[in-house]
C-alpha cells in the first residue's frame, strides 16, 4: 500500500492492528449477512443436498470414522443400496464432526444441527481472509482488504453459503482460495514447504468437493503458460513438483477419488505438465553445465522428442481406454450440446443450465465491469502470479457462462480483480501530494502526439513485451493535480460501494435466503405466512408409517425423505443409477396396470408426489413430469413416448384437452385425484398451469379420476405434498379395477344374467372358458 | 357301579375326545343359515356329523331378523353355511355380497349351498361373480341323458350318479380305496361355471355328456346352453389370499339324509370332507418359524450380512390334521434369495422334525452383489393353505479392512519390493551426491 | 431324335420365359436394383415405375422408403436436413452387407420422380419414412407400411436405426460415422502451413506475439464475451431480436432467465466502456502531464461511467422489474 511519506511512525505501527480489526469486521459482516434465513424462519437445513450431508454428518457423529468410511446405506436406492462411504466427499462431514467433538471437549455441547447450519457462514469469514491473503500477493494490503470485503458480501458466493445451506461448496470455496494463495506463495518463494502446504489444502479440497478438478487443471495450466513464456525457474520447478507429487498421493487417499488422478483424463494435464517440468528442468540443468553447442541442440531435441512421446503416450492410453475419458459432467462443459443428448439427468438439473447475463450482474454488482479493468491493470506489471489471475479469470468466466452453478468459482476472481482495479484508482486519487509540472516534458509530449506513431511504438518497439516485467505504458506515473478530480472520482466510487452493499443486502434477503423446505408467502395485510407442507408431510411419514416402509418419489425429494422422514427411498439426488431413476419415471408415467407390477417388484409402500396446483407452487411434479418421461423413454423408447404427452398441437396440457396417455398416467391421476371436489361447483383451476381440470360437477361428461391400485393416505394442508398407499393384492384374486368398481357399487359385468339374452350371454361365457 | 354309568362315562369320554380332537384350526362357531322352505330334519345327519366333529352349530332361519355376521365390527362366527331362500327379501340385508366378502376377508369360511329348486339370488350371484363363479340366473337343471339315475328321474334325466373317482381336488376330497366302488348321488339341481380366477379349485364337474337345461329355452329352441359337459361344475372351492375358504355347492340335495342313506352312497363322506376342508379342519399349513443366520454363528436373524458370507436359512412347517399340528413333509419347498430378480432358487432340504413341525434348511454363499436382498418363501399348492414369507436383509460390501492384505497377494510382491528399492536407491543417490566432491559426478549420475 | 431334343429345349426356354415374365418379389430383384443404384451407396432411388414393384406384397424382405422432396424448388428445409442422416443409416447398413441387402433395403423416392405415387398415397407433407416389413418367411408381418415419426429427435440416424431394429426382427444396425479424411488432411496441412508461416515470418510476428497490449486485448474481449451471456446464446440459439404482441420488435427478452442476442451485445458494449473508463481513470489520466487536460479527461470519464452504469441498471430493471436500485439520469 503506497503510504504517504508524511505518515508518523506511530500511525505506521498502528496499521497492522487496523488491518486486523478491518478483517474481523469484514468476517463479522460476512457472517451476519448470511443469517437472514435463520432470523426469518429458524435454524434449519436448506433445500435438497444439504439434507443428505446433514444425515451423513449425524451418522458420522453417532459412529466412528471407520464405520462412516465403510457405511453401506440401506435406506436409499432400494433395493440396490448405496456404498455411501465410498461415494461421497467426506470433507464437509468430517469438518463439522471435528468442530462438534472439539466443542464438546471444551465442554461446549452444541447440537450438531446448529453446527451444520452455521458452518457455511463461519467459513465465509475464513474465505474473506483467504481472499485477502491472495489479493495481497497480487497487489497490496489495501487491495486485499477490498477483495475481502467484496467476497464477504458478494451474492455470487452468498448464494451457496447462507446459513443452513450445508453443502460441499460451503467450505470448498474457502479451501479453493487458500490453495491458490499457498500456490502463489510457493511459486514466489520457490519453497517446498509452501508447496507442501498447498498440497495439504489441495487434499482438503479434494476431500471436500468434486470441483477440485478446477484446481487440478488451472495450476498446471499456469505452470505451462509460464514455461511457454520462457519464465521457467527453479522456483516454479520446486513449487509445482512438491505440490503435484504430494497433492496427488494425498488425493488418492479419498476412497471416492481412488485411482482417478492417474486413470482419468481430467487429471492428465497435471501429470503431463509434471513430466514436462522434469524434462525442461533437466534440459536447463544440462544446458547450464555443458559447453558444446551441438550437445545443447541434442539435449533440447531429445527433450522435445520426449515431450512429444509423452503426449502421444497419454493420447494412446486414452484411446485404448486405460485412461478413462472425461466424465459426462466435465465433458458437457466443453461440448455444451452433449448433456442434452446423452445424459438427460444432468440436463434436467436447473443449475446445469447456461447463464443468462442478468445473473452475472445480479451476483456481482459493479464488480462485473471492474473485473476486466482489474485484469488490464494486472497486465500492467505482468508478474508470474498475475498470469494466474488472468488464466483463472478467463477460464472461470467461460465455465460460469456455461453452467449457472459455476458462478461460484467465478465470484472470487471477480472480487479479486475488482478490488485490484478499485484499489488502484483509490491509491491514485487518495494520494494527496500534488505533482509539479515541468516545462520540457510538455514539448516532448507534443511531438509524440501523432496517434499512428504512438500505436506502432506501443506495439513494435514497446519494451513491455509479454515476456518482460515492468509497466506496459512507458510514460511515468505523475499523479492527480486537481482536488476536484479527486473529489469527483472518490465520491463517485464511494457511492458505488455504498450501492454495492445495498445491492448485496437486497439480493441476499430476497433471492438467496429461503430454505425451499419452508415457503413463505405474503398475506393480504402484508404479514408473512409460512407454508410448511413439506415438513408436515415428512413428519406424517415419520410418525404414521412402518419403520421400514419404502417410499417412492421423484429423485428430487429422496434426500429430504431420507433426512426428515427417515424412510427408505427408491431414488435420491445422488443420481448415480440412470436405470433405476428411469424405472421410477416409467412407474409415474404409465397406466396403473403397468405401474402396479413395478411398484410390487420394488416393494413400494407409499408414493409421494408434489402438487402445486392448489397453491400455485410451480416447482411441482407435473412441471417436472416431462423429465420423468424423457428419462424413462431413454430406457424404454417403445413403452414410454414423450410425444404421447403432447396434444396434437404439440401443447403440454393437463385440462380437458390433455392426451389420454397423460390422463391415464399415474402421476396425473395422483396429482389431480379429488382435486375438482375442492372447488365444488366452481371451475377447478390449476393455479400453476392456469388450466381447468375437468370436474364432474361442472360437466357430466368428465369422469372423475379414479385410483384403483393405490389409495390416498395423506394430503398436506395446501396439497403441496400428497402421499398414496400402494394396495395389497386383492384377497379374492380380482383385478384392482374390478375390486374398486365393486366397492363403488358397480356390479362386475353387472349385465350378466340380468338383461342380456340367454344365448348371447352363454356364447360369451363359453368362449371365455375355452381359451 | 352299573353298566349305564360306565356307558355314560364312556360316552362322555368319547364326546370329549371327539371335541378335543377334531376342531377347526380357526375356530368352531358355525352359523347355518337355513332357507325356511328347507326342513332341517332332512339334513339331521349332516348337521349331527358337523356337531360330532366339535363345531358348535347355530341354526337360524334366513328371515331371522337377528341374523348377522358381525357385531361391533367383530366377526361373531368362524364359519358359515348359507342356503338360499327364494326371494331377496327373505334373505335380509346382512347377507348381501359385501358382508359376505368382508366376512371372508375377515377370516370366516363360507359354504354356499344353492337351492336345487330355486334360482340363485341376485346378491349371492353378485358375491359369486366377485370370485369369478357364475351362477345360473334362472331355474335351470343339469341334465344328462347318458349317465342319469334310472329310478330317481327316468324322464327328466336330471338326477345324476357320479363316481367318486371323478373328483378333481384330492387335497379337498380324497376318496379312499373302498370308496371307489361307491356312488356320489346328485339328486337334482343346476350347476355353475367358473371364470379364470387362479384361486379357484374345481372339486366336482359334471360328466362330459351333461348340459344345463333351461325350461324357458323350450320356446326359443336355443342351441347354446349356459354350460355344457365338464365346463359345468357342481362343487368348486376358492381359497383367498388370506387363507380363508369359500365353497360353492350347486345343489342342497347332495346333503340330504336320503342322499346320505342311499345304498353305498359316498355323499356322507363327501359332505364331511368338503365341510372339513372348508372349515379349515384339514389341509391347513402353518409357518412355525423362520430363522437365518451366518453359518456357525449364534446370532439369529441379523439384519445385515456381507457379500460372500455363508448364510444358513431354516423354516419350520406344520400341518393341521385331526385337530392337532403335525409335521408337514414335502420335497418341493423352495427358498428364493432375491433382489428384484432371484439370485438363488434353492430347494429346502427336510432336516430334523419335531412332533409338531418339520424343519427345512439350506445354506448358500451370498452373491457378490451388495444391496437389499430378501429371503422369499412362497409355497402355494391347490387345496393347501398358502405359505408366504419375505424377510429383507442388507448385503453390505467389503469393509476397508476386510480385503486381503497386500503381503498375502503374490501379485503384489513386485510392487511392494519396488517401493523399498526406490527408497533405498534414493538414499544411496543422496549419499553419493553429498559425499562426492568433484563437480562432474552429478551430471554423470543424472545422465545414467 | 434331334427334333425331340430341340422341342425339349424350346419348351424349357418357353417355360423359363414364362417364369421370368412373372414379376419376382424376392430379394434378388432388390439386389439388382441395389447394384443399379448409382447414387449414394446402399440406397435405391425409386421412381413411379418401380415403386409399386418394390413394395408390392408378397415380399420376403423389408424395405425402408424415404418419401421426400429434396429438390430446392420444393423448398423443403426439413427434407434436406434429414437426407444426410438417412443416407448415413443406409450407408452403415450397406457397409456391413456389401453385396446384397440381406433382407433390408433402403430406398428413396423423391417427389420429382414420384409425383403420381405421392398423389396415390395422398401425401401432403414430406419427408416421410415408411417401413414395409416382409410379408412371407419367418417374422412375416402385414403388408401395410409402418410410419416413422420425424418429431424433434436428437441423434436422428440413431433413432431411425432403433426404429428399424424394433420393427424388423433380427436386424441390428450399427451407425458408422464416416470419417471425413479431407477435413483431417486440411487440418494437418493447415497446421503445417501455420508452422512454416510462423517459422519464416517469426521476426516480423515476434512483436505481435510478445505484445502485451494484444494479449490483454484478447483476454479482455474473451472475458467480456463470456460475462455478457454469449455462451447462453451459443447453447440456446437465442434469436437476435423477437417480435412482440403488437407486431413491433422487442429487443430485451422479458424474464430473468431469458435474453436475446441484441441485448447481450448492448450489455457487452456497456461493460466494455465502463471497464475502459475505470482503466483510463486508473492508468491513463494520472499520466497526463497537463493539469487541465487531466481534469477534463477525469470529468469526461467520470460522466461516461456514471451515465453508462445508470443505463446498465436501467436495462437490468427491464429484466427484473422488482429491482430497487437506480442512478439518475435513467431512473425510470
Amino acid at each position: 500500500m503506497q503510504l504517504p511519506t508524511s505518515l508518523p511512525p506511530a500511525a505506521a505501527n498502528a496499521l497492522p492492528l487496523l488491518r486486523t480489526l478491518t478483517l474481523f469486521t469484514i468476517a463479522g459482516a460476512a457472517i451476519a449477512s448470511r443469517l437472514f434465513s435463520v432470523v426469518r424462519f429458524e435454524s434449519i437445513i436448506h433445500e435438497f443436498d444439504p439434507w443428505f450431508n446433514f444425515r451423513a454428518t449425524k451418522y458420522l457423529v453417532a459412529n466412528d470414522f471407520y464405520s462412516f468410511l465403510d457405511w453401506f446405506d440401506d435406506r436409499t436406492w432400494y433395493p440396490l443400496g448405496r456404498v455411501t462411504g465410498g461415494t461421497l466427499y467426506p470433507g464437509l462431514m468430517v469438518t463439522s464432526a471435528l468442530i462438534f467433538h472439539g466443542l464438546k471437549a471444551l465442554t461446549l455441547p452444541v447440537d450438531i444441527r446448529n453446527i451444520c447450519v452455521m458452518l457455511a457462514p463461519v467459513f465465509s469469514g475464513l474465505t474473506a481472509y483467504a481472499t485477502y491473503l491472495f489479493t495481497r500477493e497480487m497487489k497490496d494490503h489495501s487491495a486485499g482488504l477490498l477483495a475481502a470485503a467484496f467476497i464477504g458480501i458478494a451474492p455470487g458466493y452468498i448464494s451457496r453459503s447462507v446459513a443452513g445451506s450445508y453443502d460441499n461448496e460451503a467450505i470448498a470455496i474457502t479451501l479453493l482460495m487458500f490453495t491458490f494463495y499457498l500456490w502463489i506463495k510457493a511459486l514466489k518463494l520457490g519453497s517446498a514447504f509452501w508447496g507442501a502446504l498447498t498440497a495439504l489444502f489441495y487434499f482438503y479440497m479434494v476431500a471436500a468437493w468434486g470441483g477440485y478438478v478446477f484446481i487440478t487443471n488451472i495450476i498446471p495450466l499456469h505452470a505451462l503458460v509460464l514455461v511457454i513464456m520462457g519464465r521457467y525457474s527453479s522456483r516454479l520447478y520446486v513449487a509445482y513438483s512438491s505440490w503435484y507429487a504430494l497433492g496427488t498421493l494425498a488425493s488418492m487417499q479419498i476412497p471416492f477419488v481412488g485411482f482417478l488422478p492417474i486413470r482419468s483424463s481430467e487429471h492428465m494435464g497435471a501429470l503431463g505438465v509434471f513430466g514436462l517440468l522434469q524434462l525442461v528442468g533437466f534440459a536447463v540443468y544440462v544446458r547450464a553445465r555443458v559447453p558444446s553447442k551441438q550437445f545443447k541442440v541434442l539435449v533440447v531435441g531429445s527433450v522435445g522428442a520426449l515431450v512429444v512421446l509423452g503426449v502421444a503416450g497419454i493420447v494412446g492410453l486414452t484411446v485404448s481406454g486405460v485412461i478413462a475419458p472425461w466424465t459426462g459432467r466435465f465433458y458437457s462443459l466443453w461440448d455444451t450440446g452433449y448433456a442434452k443428448i446423452h445424459i438427460p439427468i444432468i440436463a434436467s438439473v436447473s443449475e446445469h443450465q447456461p447463464t443468462a447475463w442478468p445473473s452475472f450482474f445480479f451476483d456481482t454488482f459493479m464488480l462485473i465491469w471492474l473485473f476486466p479493468a482489474g485484469v488490464y491493470v494486472v497486465f500492467q506489471e505482468l508478474r508470474d502470479e498475475h498470469l494466474f489471475v488472468i488464466i483463472y479469470g478467463i477460464l472461470a468466466s467461460y465455465f460460469a457462462g456455461v453452467m449457472v452453478r459455476l458462478m461460484l468459482t467465478l465470484t472470487p476472481i471477480v472480487c479479486v480483480c475488482g478490488a485490484v482495479a478499485l484499489s488502484n484508482i483509490l491509491d491514485i486519487y487518495t494520494n494527496l501530494e500534488k505533482p509539479v509540472e515541468e516545462e520540457e516534458e510538455k514539448k516532448e509530449e507534443k511531438e509524440e502526439a501523432s496517434p499512428l506513431k504512438k500505436a506502432t511504438t506501443s506495439l513494435i518497439e514497446d519494451e513491455a513485451s509479454i515476456l518482460s516485467l515492468g509497466s506496459m505504458s512507458k510514460k511515468p506515473l505523475i499523479g492527480v493535480y486537481s482536488n476536484w478530480a479527486r473529489g469527483i472520482v472518490l465520491g463517485m466510487f464511494t457511492l458505488y460501494l455504498y450501492m454495492f452493499v445495498q445491492h448485496c443486502t437486497w439480493v441476499t434477503s430476497n433471492a438467496y435466503s429461503s430454505p425451499s423446505v419452508v415457503l413463505a408467502s405474503q398475506m393480504a395485510d402484508g404479514s408473512q405466512h409460512i407454508i410448511d407442507d413439506f415438513r408436515e408431510a415428512y413428519y406424517w411419514l415419520r410418525k404414521n408409517t412402518a419403520e421400514d416402509a419404502k417410499v417412492m418419489s421423484w429423485w428430487d425429494y429422496g434426500y429430504q425423505i431420507g433426512g426428515m422422514a427417515d424412510r427408505t427411498t427408491l431414488v435420491d439426488n445422488n443420481t448415480w443409477n440412470n436405470t433405476h431413476i428411469a424405472t421410477v419415471g416409467k412407474a409415474m408415467s404409465s397406466r396403473e396396470e403397468v405401474s402396479y407390477p413395478i411398484l410390487r417388484k420394488h416393494d413400494v409402500d407409499y408414493i409421494l408426489v408434489i402438487f402445486g396446483g392448489l397453491l400455485g407452487y410451480s416447482g411441482d411434479d407435473i412441471n417436472k413430469f416431462l423429465w420423468m418421461v424423457r428419462i424413462a423413454e431413454g430406457i424404454w423408447p417403445e413403452e414410454v413416448k414423450e410425444r404421447d404427452f403432447f396434444t396434437a398441437r404439440g401443447e403440454y396440457r393437463v385440462d380437458a384437452e390433455a392426451t389420454p396417455t397423460m390422463k391415464n398416467s399415474l402421476m396425473y391421476k395422483m396429482s389431480y385425484y379429488r382435486f375438482a371436489d375442492v372447488f365444488g361447483r366452481q371451475p377447478a383451476i390449476d393455479r400453476v398451469r392456469n388450466q381447468r381440470i375437468p370436474s364432474p360437477m361442472q360437466d357430466a361428461s368428465a369422469a372423475p379420476i379414479e385410483l384403483s391400485s393405490v389409495e390416498e393416505a395423506f394430503t398436506s394442508e395446501n396439497w403441496i405434498v400428497r402421499i398414496y398407499k400402494v394396495k395389497e393384492l386383492d384377497p379374492f384374486g380380482r383385478e384392482h379395477a374390478a375390486a374398486t368398481a365393486f366397492e363403488s357399487g358397480k356390479k362386475k359385468s353387472g349385465a350378466r344374467g340380468r338383461t342380456a339374452p340367454v344365448g348371447g350371454h352363454a356364447k360369451g361365457r363359453a368362449r371365455v372358458l375355452r381359451v | 357301579m352299573s353298566i349305564r354309568s360306565v356307558l355314560v362315562q364312556l360316552l362322555l369320554v368319547i364326546a370329549f375326545v371327539g371335541n378335543a380332537l377334531a376342531i377347526s384350526a380357526t375356530g368352531s362357531r358355525l352359523l347355518v343359515v337355513l332357507d325356511p322352505s328347507l326342513k332341517d330334519e332332512d339334513y339331521s345327519l349332516f348337521f349331527s356329523d358337523l356337531d360330532s366333529r366339535g363345531l358348535d352349530l347355530t341354526i337360524k332361519a334366513a328371515n331371522d331378523p337377528s341374523l348377522g355376521l358381525f357385531e361391533y365390527g367383530e366377526r361373531i362366527y368362524d364359519h358359515l353355511i348359507l342356503t338360499l331362500p327364494p326371494t331377496q327379501k327373505a334373505l335380509g340385508p346382512n347377507l348381501l355380497a359385501k358382508p359376505l366378502l368382508d366376512f371372508s376377508a375377515a377370516g370366516g369360511n363360507i359354504v354356499v349351498v344353492l337351492n336345487a329348486n330355486e334360482h340363485a339370488l341376485a346378491s349371492v350371484r353378485e358375491f359369486a361373480n366377485q370370485l369369478d363363479v357364475f351362477l345360473p340366473f334362472r331355474d335351470t337343471k343339469l341334465v344328462d341323458h347318458f349317465s342319469y339315475d334310472k329310478e330317481a328321474s327316468p324322464l327328466l334325466h336330471d338326477a345324476l350318479v357320479l363316481s367318486p373317482n371323478s373328483l378333481l381336488a384330492p387335497e379337498i376330497v380324497s376318496p379312499t380305496a373302498d370308496d371307489a366302488s361307491k356312488l356320489l348321488y346328485y339328486p337334482g339341481g343346476s350347476a355353475f361355471s367358473l371364470g379364470n380366477n387362479q384361486l379357484l379349485v374345481p372339486v366336482l364337474a359334471a360328466p362330459e355328456t351333461a348340459y344345463i337345461y333351461d325350461p324357458a329355452e323350450e320356446a326359443t329352441k336355443s342351441e347354446t346352453p349356459f354350460a355344457t359337459g365338464s365346463q359345468a361344475f357342481l362343487v368348486a372351492s376358492l381359497q383367498t389370499r388370506k387363507n380363508t375358504r369359500v365353497t360353492f355347492v350347486a345343489s342342497n340335495l347332495l346333503f340330504t339324509n336320503d342322499a346320505f342313506t342311499k345304498p353305498d352312497s359316498f355323499n356322507r363322506a363327501f359332505a364331511a370332507q368338503l365341510s372339513a376342508w372348508t372349515f379349515a379342519e384339514k389341509s391347513v399349513l402353518r409357518l412355525e418359524s423362520v430363522t437365518h443366520r451366518l453359518v456357525n454363528s449364534s446370532e439369529l436373524n441379523p439384519s445385515i450380512y456381507r457379500v460372500k458370507n455363508e448364510i444358513e436359512y431354516e423354516v419350520e412347517l406344520s400341518r393341521f390334521t385331526d385337530g392337532k399340528w403335525a409335521p408337514f413333509y414335502a420335497s418341493d419347498v423352495q427358498l428364493e434369495f432375491t433382489m428384484l430378480d432371484p439370485y438363488y432358487r434353492l430347494t429346502l432340504i427336510p432336516s430334523s422334525s419335531s412332533p409338531s413341525a418339520q424343519t427345512y434348511t439350506t445354506s448358500f454363499i451370498a452373491p457378490d452383489q451388495h444391496g437389499m436382498f430378501s429371503f422369499v418363501l412362497n409355497y402355494k399348492r391347490p387345496g393347501l393353505s398358502f405359505v408366504e414369507d419375505k424377510r429383507v436383509v442388507t448385503l453390505r460390501h467389503f469393509g476397508h479392512n476386510e480385503f486381503a492384505r497386500s503381503f498375502e497377494i503374490p501379485n503384489a510382491w513386485p510392487y511392494a519390493t519396488s517401493i523399498f528399492v526406490v527408497v533405498a536407491a534414493w538414499l544411496l543417490f543422496v549419499a553419493l551426491w553429498m559425499f562426492s566432491a568433484n563437480s562432474e559426478s552429478p551430471s554423470v549420475k543424472k545422465t545414467q | 431324335m434331334r427334333t425331340i431334343q430341340f422341342c425339349v429345349l424350346l419348351l424349357a426356354a418357353l417355360f423359363a420365359c414364362v417364369v421370368s415374365a412373372a414379376p419376382e418379389r424376392d430379394s434378388t430383384y432388390m439386389d439388382k436394383l441395389l447394384k443399379s443404384s448409382s447414387i449414394n451407396p446402399g440406397l435405391i432411388r425409386l421412381t413411379d415405375k418401380n415403386f409399386g414393384d418394390v413394395i408390392s406384397a408378397p415380399r420376403d424382405y423389408a424395405v425402408v422408403v424415404l418419401l421426400t422432396a429434396e429438390s430446392p424448388s420444393m423448398g423443403c428445409q426439413l427434407c434436406r436436413q434429414f437426407a444426410p442422416d438417412y443416407h448415413l443409416v443406409a450407408q452403415s447398413w450397406s457397409k456391413e452387407h456389401p453385396k446384397s441387402g440381406d433382407g433390408l433395403y433402403f430406398a428413396v423416392l423423391d417427389f420429382v420422380d414420384g409425383q403420381r405415387t405421392f398423389q396415390s398415397l395422398g401425401l401432403k407433407t414430406a419427408p416421410n419414412v415408411w417401413l414395409y416389413g416382409p410379408t412371407v418367411g419367418e417374422n412375416a408381418g402385414p403388408a401395410a407400411p409402418i410410419v416413422y415419426e420425424i418429431h424433434g429427435v436428437v441423434d436422428m440416424p440413431g433413432s431411425v436405426a432403433r426404429f428399424i431394429e424394433s420393427h424388423v426382427p433380427g436386424v441390428g444396425i450399427t451407425i458408422y460415422k464416416p470419417r471425413d479424411y479431407s477435413k483431417i488432411g486440411q487440418a494437418v496441412t493447415g497446421l503445417v502451413a501455420i508452422g512454416l508461416f510462423i517459422r519464416y515470418l517469426y521476426p516480423i510476428l515476434k512483436p505481435f506475439f510478445e505484445s502485451r497490449t494484444l494479449w490483454a486485448g484478447i483476454s479482455l474481449v474473451a472475458i467480456l464475451m463470456f460475462t455478457s451471456g454469449h455462451m447462453f446464446n451459443n447453447i440456446r440459439h437465442t434469436p437476435y431480436v423477437a417480435g412482440n404482441k403488437e407486431g413491433g420488435v422487442s429487443y430485451v427478452a422479458p424474464g430473468f432467465q431469458q435474453q436475446y442476442g441484441f441485448e447481450t451485445q448492448v450489455v457487452a458494449v456497456l461493460y466494455a466502456f465502463l471497464a475502459f473508463g475505470a482503466i483510463s481513470l486508473s492508468i491513463k489520466t494520472p499520466r497526463i502531464k497537463d493539469s487541465t487536460r487531466q481534469l477534463l479527461s477525469v470529468l469526461t470519464w467520470a460522466t461516461i461511467i456514471w451515465c453508462l452504469f445508470s443505463a446498465l441498471m436501467f436495462v437490468f430493471r427491464m429484466k427484473n422489474p422488482g429491482y430497487p436500485l437506480s442512478l439518475p439520469p435513467m431512473t425510470k
